[in-house]
């Protein structure tokens, strides 16, 4: 008998620890998969695209000149030098920061909009932003219900610097933030999404 | 009761290492003593540091603000569900090991991601330590191809009121 009561407490341990464990794990599964496969537009995915796209011209690019080099040179073989490595990370990040665009403006089209918050956050955010940078201007500025968008212009490049300093540290953008340095260094622009408190950004995965 | 014994431990056995997904773990847990933070911009000479802490004096002016280097330790497979499949971290978290006394003003850090080339910039939220403890903590999303800061605004010091930063703590 004592036998059999020991193998059923095993079958129970051994059965409870199993659900537990897939539990998590489903449930897990289902937190990495929900918002992004929820999330992803036409817009996103053309993006994304383009991405695949620029990434394959660009190895047939690289392929092309490497046999170049090769034809010239019959007995070297091509290496691809620093500088090239570096310009393809400089793309890697001008893409990503494209996507974080694209995934952000469809997070703000997207968003219901919530009257009193929008009034409230928009009077806030101009009122503090007159105050505190008297060297950048507030061009545009759009509130929904839990994202905002604007758009800023910069005296200079310094001026541009000390925007990203000063605004990380201003209570009316103390939620999560973006900001997207655009233009040149001659006109600097900024976008800035600024996220309601409590509502994620919808940052792309790396 | 030794049959008794032997059942009860190879049951723990097989059951352990399911039990043992449950708490997901961090792989870098670093801590940086709050003198590697420097003042923003030109140094004012506003800061005052030791070897225990950092503090905003009476002196200088500036902008009160510090930035603290964090050296980001790993990415993409921070967490383990405990089944063998890496799970792509999230987040990462600081702790910042401070003390202000009431009314001495804000003490606000917020955790930042930069891309490369500057281009852009991910703002975390602000957490604002409260007067009289000793601990803040703030989170933000991880990023695979950024640098990591930590940013602290601090009030300046009077003769009954202070702030002062201890050391900060990463957990990615």
């Amino acid at each position: 008998m004592r036998p059999l009561t020991y193998a059923g407490v095993f079958i129970v341990i051994a059965t409870t620890a199993s659900a537990g464990g897939w539990l998590l794990r489903g449930r897990e599964a289902l937190a990495r998969h929900d918002a992004p496969t929820a999330a992803l537009s036409a817009k996103v995915q053309e993006v994304e695209r383009e991405l695949r796209d620029l990434r394959r011209e660009k190895e047939l690019a690289r392929g092309a000149a490497e046999s170049k080099v090769e034809l010239a040179q019959p007995g070297k073989t091509a290496e691809p030098s620093k500088p090239e490595g570096r310009d393809a990370e400089q793309m890697t990040q001008a893409q990503r920061s494209e996507l974080i665009s694209a995934r952000l403006d469809q997070q703000f089209e997207a968003d219901n909009e919530d009257r009193s918050w929008k009034d409230c956050t928009e009077r806030e955010i101009t009122s503090a932003v007159g105050e505190s940078l008297p060297r950048s201007k507030l061009e545009d500025l759009r509130c929904r219900g839990s994202i905002c968008r604007m758009t800023f212009t910069h005296q200079s490049a310094e001026a541009a610097q000390e925007f990203s300093g000063t605004l990380a540290h201003m209570r009316a953008f103390a939620s999560e933030v973006v900001i997207r340095n655009v233009g040149t260094d001659a006109e600097p622009r900024s976008i800035v999404y600024l996220a309601r408190s409590g509502h994620p950004l919808d940052m792309p995965a790396d | 009761m030794k049959n008794h014994i032997r059942t009860s431990l190879v049951a723990s056995a097989l059951a352990l290492p399911v039990f043992g997904a449950i708490p997901a773990h961090a792989v870098e847990d670093t801590v940086y003593p709050a003198i590697m933070c420097l003042e923003e911009g030109i140094d004012t000479g506003a800061f005052n540091r030791s070897e225990y802490r950092i503090t905003r004096t009476g002196v200088g002016n500036g902008t009160g603000r510090l930035l603290c280097p964090i050296a980001r330790m790993t990415c993409g497979t921070s967490y383990d569900s405990g089944f063998g499949d890496p799970v792509r971290a999230t987040g990462f978290r600081a702790y910042v090991h401070t003390y202000r006394t009431e009314n001495s003003g804000d003490l606000g850090c917020r955790l930042i991601s930069k891309n490369y080339d500057g281009s852009t910039i991910h703002l975390g939220d602000t957490g604002f330590a409260p007067p009289g403890q000793n601990e803040m903590e703030i989170y933000t999303t991880s990023s695979c191809r950024s640098f990591y800061i930590l940013s602290c605004t601090m009030p300046q010091n009077t003769s009954t009121t202070y702030a002062k930063i201890f050391a900060y703590q990463v957990r990615e």
